[in-house]
């Protein structure tokens, strides 16, 4: 049975089937911008024009008590190797080399040639060796954090802030 | 799981939905003020009947009223919507008084996008609570609160401009500009052409 409408009642069915239709597919289209949201581009897609300072970008970094007056300027070369487990190895044990090694087993790391002359560094105060029994720093956690143009701040909402906020990072 | 594009930012979209609101609140308003403008077109296309003759008057009429009607209801969600997000919070206090909240898109701004939001809402409700009570009240008073409808639109177009989270989006900034425009060119008309009289 074909059913007839008059077409007010057509026009109406019309207008809100094209409002509920077009209200659907924005809302899908946010859910789906959101999780494809990438959070470098949370300016730009918020819409808000507010640059954030630079300064916000927090870093924090792991500090080594390290006694920079007897690390010869050389040793940083082995900052880039492997760190050793053992506690004989610590850091700065390998960084100040001995001029006469007593003991073979302790590792030679890289040395230096300026030592080959018999000069030694002045006055070589005993290191005092980091507690090794501390974890290893780990890699660096960005942690974003949402910023009202007032200051205030909140947690992102998954990977999102509000429109009309930025975002900074606090990396630790 | 939500895409992890950088390992210190942890989310789960998919399981957390308490943002949907936050959608539906774009969205209805986004919607809303479609349907504001078009009913505003449909309407000067009634008081100027410059269709004549191809038009339809009575068409004309429930068409328009429906299209107020529709815009009502999705202006209601979009502020119900706000109230339940609890993204973005927004109190009964924020969308019932006007410069009440503090939700600045610019601060160069201040409160007033929001405030144009609440003042349009008002409007909103007053022309189609006149419409409704129209055979109750003088055709003067109707009147006069149905030519607010022009201010509205304004203000939602400011409100939507100012606040709107998607401006930046190309497409939202299309759809405000052909909004605009038909506002615009509604309004011209609606002051240079004189309704035809019946014969």
């Amino acid at each position: 049975m074909k059913m007839r409408f008059k077409p007010a009642l057509r026009s109406r069915l019309l207008a809100t089937g094209v409002s509920l239709t077009a209200f659907v597919a924005i809302v899908s289209g946010f859910i789906q911008e959101s999780q494809n949201f990438a959070p470098d581009q949370s300016v730009k897609l918020s819409g808000t024009n507010m640059a954030l300072p630079p300064q916000v970008l927090v870093t924090q970094k792991p500090i080594i008590p390290v006694d920079s007056a007897s690390t010869p300027p050389q040793a940083t070369s082995t900052s880039a190797s492997p760190r050793p487990s053992s506690s004989s190895t610590s850091p700065s044990t390998i960084t100040v080399p001995s001029a006469t090694p007593t003991n073979s087993a302790a590792p030679v790391v890289n040395p230096s040639p300026n030592f080959t002359n018999g000069v030694e560094p002045a006055s070589p105060a005993i290191p005092v060796p980091p507690d090794v029994d501390q974890p290893l720093p780990e890699e660096p956690v960005v942690v974003y954090t949402c910023m009202s143009p007032g200051g205030s701040t909140r947690e992102p909402y998954g990977n999102l802030c509000p429109s009309k906020w930025g975002y900074f990072l606090t990396q630790v | 799981m939500g895409i992890f594009p950088h390992p210190g930012l942890v989310m789960d979209l998919q399981s957390d939905t308490s943002g949907i609101w936050w959608f539906v609140s774009r969205a209805s308003g986004i919607v809303a003020w479609s349907l504001l403008v078009f009913s505003v077109i449909v309407g000067v296309l009634l008081a100027t009947r410059v269709l004549k003759p191809s038009d339809n008057p009575g068409w004309l009429y429930h068409f328009h009223s429906w299209l107020s009607g529709l815009t009502f209801v999705f202006a209601v969600t979009h502020v119900t919507s706000l109230m339940l997000d609890t993204f973005v919070t927004f109190t009964i206090l924020d969308v019932a008084v006007p410069f009440h909240s503090d939700y600045m898109k610019n601060a160069s701004l201040g409160r007033f996008p929001v405030a144009f939001g609440v003042l349009s809402l008002y409007i909103l409700f007053a022309v189609q609570l006149t419409s409704l009570y129209r055979q109750k009240i003088s055709t003067k008073a109707w009147k006069a609160i149905h030519y607010s409808s022009y201010v509205l639109v304004l203000l939602v177009s400011a409100h939507a401009g100012w606040t709107g989270t998607d401006v930046s989006s190309w497409i939202y900034r299309t759809t405000g500009i052909v909004l605009i425009l038909l506002t615009i060119v509604a309004i011209i008309v609606r002051l240079t052409v004189t309704r035809v009289k019946k014969s």
